[in-house]
């Protein structure tokens, strides 16, 4: 019984561990978001802060719109942020990015997992290879076409490029895998088409894949933030990691703290749509790593 | 109702032949139930007749139609999976309308035949449960309610069973037997398990490495098998078979198991008994043909020493060694038996086969009766 309680302490002090290695610095983010820029870099730190600077959080949100007194300013006041727009901006993004990923990737997925075609092997592995090519080299061709097509610096010249997803697309056939053949034999043999079996039986069951790529799609273009570098270039086009940037220089005086307020503030909706499908994410990811 | 007619049925996976040459004619309303070992090709070839296969050759019939080359649906056969194969996100009512919805019936009549279906099957107050919230039995249940359903010419049954536990199973069966008794359609049924097949089939046939081993009634299977996998695979325990010759003394015919063991050689092997002279044989007999000793003429008494006793209460089985094998007698629970001890034991002549060693196959029994 004492060998039981030990591991289990063990155990605990083990997770509890890594657990502050992650929280400590999201605490030390909260904490520095509320506090006067000054106090941020006094020695010894402190953990909390002494005055609860919630203006911090009203200079991120409504300083491009208002003066301190509640005059409205409209986008006069070129130098300062304008962030719910950005919210915005990054919120259509990542909507129709994550539609589309998930209507795409649902079809090449169960293309590739279920149907017979010639060179189906060779085309899933050239898309899986496209994996393995970093950004970083394709950015420039990805730039030059939306150039010709004027899609630079616009929305929708973020949303096009990411909503075909090699990842999307291996995710969804790993779900569709796990399925068992005897279902899309017993809709043959009921009578089904192939599109029958698909939308009556293989999509409905694959909900699940599909939220949790969903989640992952939405929360990396979310924070995505090269892209938006390379392709943006009006502050009003600007995503919400490109506004935590421009909020650096916020009136010139690069406050860490309203930096740090930004930050938190683009948190919440990736932290809300994490917390309402952890379940399925967990569970999601688990599926895909091994064939059922 | 249809009639089935396999011709020379083929399937080859990449140059292994799976199912060789297969050649069954099933009657309108028939139940056969394709029976064999793992592996030996007997749901392909019921896949092959759904469609869901393809073959390298032969020809498939059903209703006197020729369907190699027709889809699955349009066969006008359904087909049970041994998993069940539910759909998980449909409750029991749309897991069995969904075959006619998909066929464009009319709601009203959908709505009909599956509530005359759920009370064939006993399933009224599941139509609106989902498949997870059924027990194994009620989902076969269903499984099965969806292929009644759409009242097809042929049901086919891919070890229905397999997945349920013992009681459940033998309950199943008496219900799938009735089903056939009410709705009278040809079944063509697959299974491992030799008393599933005994106890439901119209006609069986049994199957070993892709080809048919024999075709009969159940009964004729069992009392005059023609080969040795057919008579050891049918009956349970199988039957027990010794190495032996065939011996003449003076005028008198003996099998010989071992120099100690000489059975006067039965009656229905005497048209041909010196042809059975210097052949390489076994001798085979089931459990329940040797018995404690009872009075009769056509019976033979021989004395051996008990290695176990397996009491299953009706009867005890008594496993000795004769001639070197291993073999099993069915023996009364009030015959004195022990382990380790001598006992007597009675054979029915009657019942005995040879097997010719080098071609595996019964020799033929004459006046048998």
């Amino acid at each position: 019984m004492n060998r039981i309680n030990g591991n289990v302490i063990a155990s605990y002090l083990y997770l509890v561990f890594f657990a502050l290695i992650i929280l400590l610095p999201l605490l030390w983010v909260v904490s520095t978001s509320l506090r006067l820029p000054v106090e941020s870099y006094s020695l010894p730190p402190k953990w909390l802060p002494t005055d609860f600077m919630w203006e911090n959080y009203w200079e991120v949100l409504f300083s491009y719109y208002y003066e301190r007194d509640g005059t409205f300013v409209g986008s006069q006041a070129s130098a300062n942020v304008p962030f719910p727009h950005l919210m915005l901006n990054s919120f259509i993004v990542c909507f129709f990015v994550t539609i589309g990923q998930v209507f795409f990737c649902s079809f090449a997925g169960y293309a590739f997992a279920r149907l017979a075609f010639p060179g189906k092997t060779a085309l899933f592995w050239f898309v899986m290879a496209t994996m393995m090519i970093p950004l970083q080299v394709t950015i420039i061709p990805i730039y030059v076409l939306l150039s010709k097509l004027g899609l630079t610096d616009s929305l929708t010249g973020l949303i096009l490029p990411a909503i075909p997803s090699a990842f999307g697309t291996f995710l969804m056939r790993q779900y569709y895998l796990r399925i068992p053949s005897a279902l899309e034999e017993a809709m043959i043999m009921d009578g089904a088409s192939q599109w029958q079996v698909f939308w009556r039986v293989f999509f409905p069951l694959a909900t699940p894949g599909m939220v949790v790529l969903a989640i992952l799609a939405f929360n990396y273009h979310w924070n995505e933030f090269f892209r938006p570098l390379i392709l943006i270039s009006t502050d009003t086009t600007f995503t919400v990691p490109l506004g935590i940037v421009a909020l650096r220089d916020y009136k010139m005086t690069g406050s860490i703290s309203v930096v740090l307020a930004g930050i938190v503030i683009s948190m919440i909706p990736a932290l809300i749509i994490y917390l309402f499908g952890q379940k399925h994410l967990v569970e999601g990811i688990l599926t895909g790593s091994v064939k059922g | 109702m249809a009639n089935v007619r396999l011709v020379g049925l083929t399937k080859k996976f990449d140059g292994n032949t799976v199912v060789d040459n297969v050649d069954v004619d099933i009657e309108h309303g028939e139940f056969i139930v394709l029976v064999g070992p793992s592996g030996c090709g007997k749901s392909t070839t019921l896949r092959m007749i759904a469609g869901l296969e393809d073959m390298t050759e032969g020809k498939i019939m059903i209703s006197d139609r020729t369907v190699n080359l027709i889809q699955p649906k349009d066969r006008d056969v359904a087909m049970v999976f041994q998993n069940y194969a539910l759909y998980p996100h449909m409750n029991v009512y749309k897991n069995i309308s969904i075959s006619l919805s998909m066929r464009g019936v009319d709601k009203t009549e959908i709505d009909k035949r599956v509530k005359e279906t759920a009370a064939i099957l006993g399933l009224e107050n599941l139509l609106y449960r989902l498949p997870k919230q059924l027990s194994g039995g009620q989902r076969q249940r269903v499984a099965m309610g969806r292929a009644i359903v759409r009242q097809p010419a042929v049901f086919l049954f891919d070890e229905p069973l397999s997945n349920l536990d013992a009681k459940l199973r033998v309950q199943m069966r008496t219900e799938i037997k009735k089903i056939h008794q009410r709705v009278s359609t040809t079944i063509i049924y697959v299974t491992h398990d030799q008393t599933e097949a005994m106890t439901l089939a119209d006609r069986i046939v049994v199957m070993n490495e892709g080809k048919i081993e024999q075709i009969g009634a159940p009964q004729d299977i069992y009392d005059h098998p023609k080969t040795k996998f057919v008579a050891s695979f049918i009956g349970s325990p199988s039957m027990n078979f010794v190495g032996c010759e065939v011996v003449k003394k003076g005028h008198s015919y003996f099998i010989k198991l071992d120099e100690n063991v000489m059975i006067p050689l039965p009656k229905q092997y005497h048209a041909e008994k010196d042809a059975l002279l210097d052949r390489d044989l076994e001798f085979g007999f089931r459990p329940e043909h040797v018995t404690e000793p009872r009075s009769s003429v056509d019976r033979h008494k021989f004395n051996v020493t008990v290695d176990v006793l397996e009491p299953l209460g009706n009867d005890t089985m008594v496993y000795f060694t004769l001639a070197g094998r291993s073999c099993c007698a069915r023996v009364s629970p009030e015959y004195a038996a022990e382990a380790g001890r001598g006992i007597e034991l009675d054979l029915d002549f009657a019942k005995v086969h040879l097997l010719d060693g080098v071609t595996n196959r019964i020799v033929p029994a004459y006046n048998n009766a």
